[in-house]
């Protein structure tokens, strides 16, 4: 239940078998089935969610009804309004389960509690917080001086399981397109592709 | 507002199974028990009643653990150590309350081998339930479950 989140604490910190299992205390276990709610827009987010299996989105509604996924969470990836986890007020947010799903998921209370006991863990959540906000500044440039199809293009370098996983509308939405436009930048994306290893380029 | 889940462990006992029907109004409820037939027929008696509850009756009693954001026990005192230890993964932090009355004692053992939960203790007396624990906000959250099952709350804080 715990294995992928200890193999990402390996990533930045050692942790002993001792502190791994005090860890082990403070986060709730937590099992999600595909579409439902983690959090819904107007509650409090409680939790900040790390996955261990499946796969989440974070998400708001218009005014016409129309939803804008902000962020994915695969295994491994952390998930959680943070204005509304730190400060308790009703999210603006919703998150749901794309997959069965398998989360744990830590108060903010219990997250104070765990870096007071166990220090190295404030090194941990740093540098996820530094690497969080450097991929929402270029998601951001991205969004503003990039083309659709140049984005798409970077997504499927840096993540290609969003395509495996993921709906085409969801990823449209993500991109900020339409599911229209998101289907011919593929097409073309495929016969660019298609063509490169016909002539044995790459 | 997300429904919260419970799981009622030993929902075929009379106390459980009351609550069970004034639940399922208000919360995606989790079934278990070992007498399957007579969980089936609950769940069928409540959804005919409660055209709209989510009730599932489950085949294991981790799993229902692992979903649920609150468990409710009402077992035996000794099938305590048992269910103990199937769900004591799957319960770290939750609240976990046991279900007891004038004739339903407990050993002691759930509370002592679940010792990352927040356990509560709910004595039912007829239409009253006094509700027991260390921790202030799970006696608020438990009284306001108790109440929502029709019963009339008084708490009392151990320190």
């Amino acid at each position: 239940m715990f294995d992928l989140l200890f193999q990402k604490f390996d990533q930045f910190i050692k942790l002993t078998e001792e502190e791994k299992e005090l860890c082990k205390t403070f986060f709730i276990p937590k099992k999600l089935r595909k579409r439902q709610y983690l959090l819904q827009e107007g509650d409090p987010n409680k939790y900040a969610a790390f996955t261990e299996k499946g796969l989440l989105r974070l998400y708001t509604v218009d005014d016409k009804g129309t939803e804008h996924i902000i962020q994915f969470a695969f295994e491994g990836w952390w998930i959680g309004d943070q204005y509304s986890f730190l400060t308790g007020e009703p999210s603006i947010y919703n998150i749901d389960a794309l997959e069965d799903s398998e989360l744990l998921l830590l108060t903010r209370q219990a997250e104070d509690e765990m870096m007071h006991k166990i220090p190295k863990l404030e090194r941990y959540f740093r540098l996820i917080l530094q690497n969080h906000l450097i991929a929402t500044q270029r998601r951001l440039t991205n969004s503003l001086s990039k083309t659709a199809e140049q984005q798409y293009k970077e997504m499927q370098g840096n993540c290609p399981s969003f395509s495996n996983r993921i709906p085409q509308h969801m990823l449209a939405s993500f991109l900020g397109i339409t599911p229209e436009t998101l289907s011919r930048i593929r097409t073309k994306y495929k016969v660019k592709e298609t063509g490169n290893k016909v002539q044995g380029t790459k | 507002m997300v429904k919260g889940t419970i799981a009622i462990l030993g929902v075929t006992e009379e106390t459980a199974a009351m609550i069970a029907k004034k639940l399922a109004a208000g919360y995606r409820l989790l079934f278990f028990s070992i007498e399957t037939e007579k969980m089936k027929a609950l769940e069928k008696e409540i959804k005919k009643t409660v055209p709209n509850a989510d009730i599932e009756s489950m085949a294991c009693v981790s799993d229902a653990s692992w979903e649920a954001d609150f468990i409710i026990v009402d077992v035996p005192a000794d099938k305590e150590q048992e269910i103990a230890e199937k769900i004591k993964m799957f319960c770290t932090r939750k609240i976990v309350i046991l279900l007891l009355n004038k004739h339903k004692y407990t050993t002691g053992i759930l509370e002592k081998l679940l010792p990352d939960t927040i356990f509560v203790k709910a004595i039912v007396d007829g239409r009253h339930v006094n509700i027991v624990s260390g921790d202030e906000e799970a006696l608020q959250v438990t009284a306001d479950i108790m109440q929502t099952a029709g019963l009339i709350p008084g708490l009392e804080i151990t320190y």
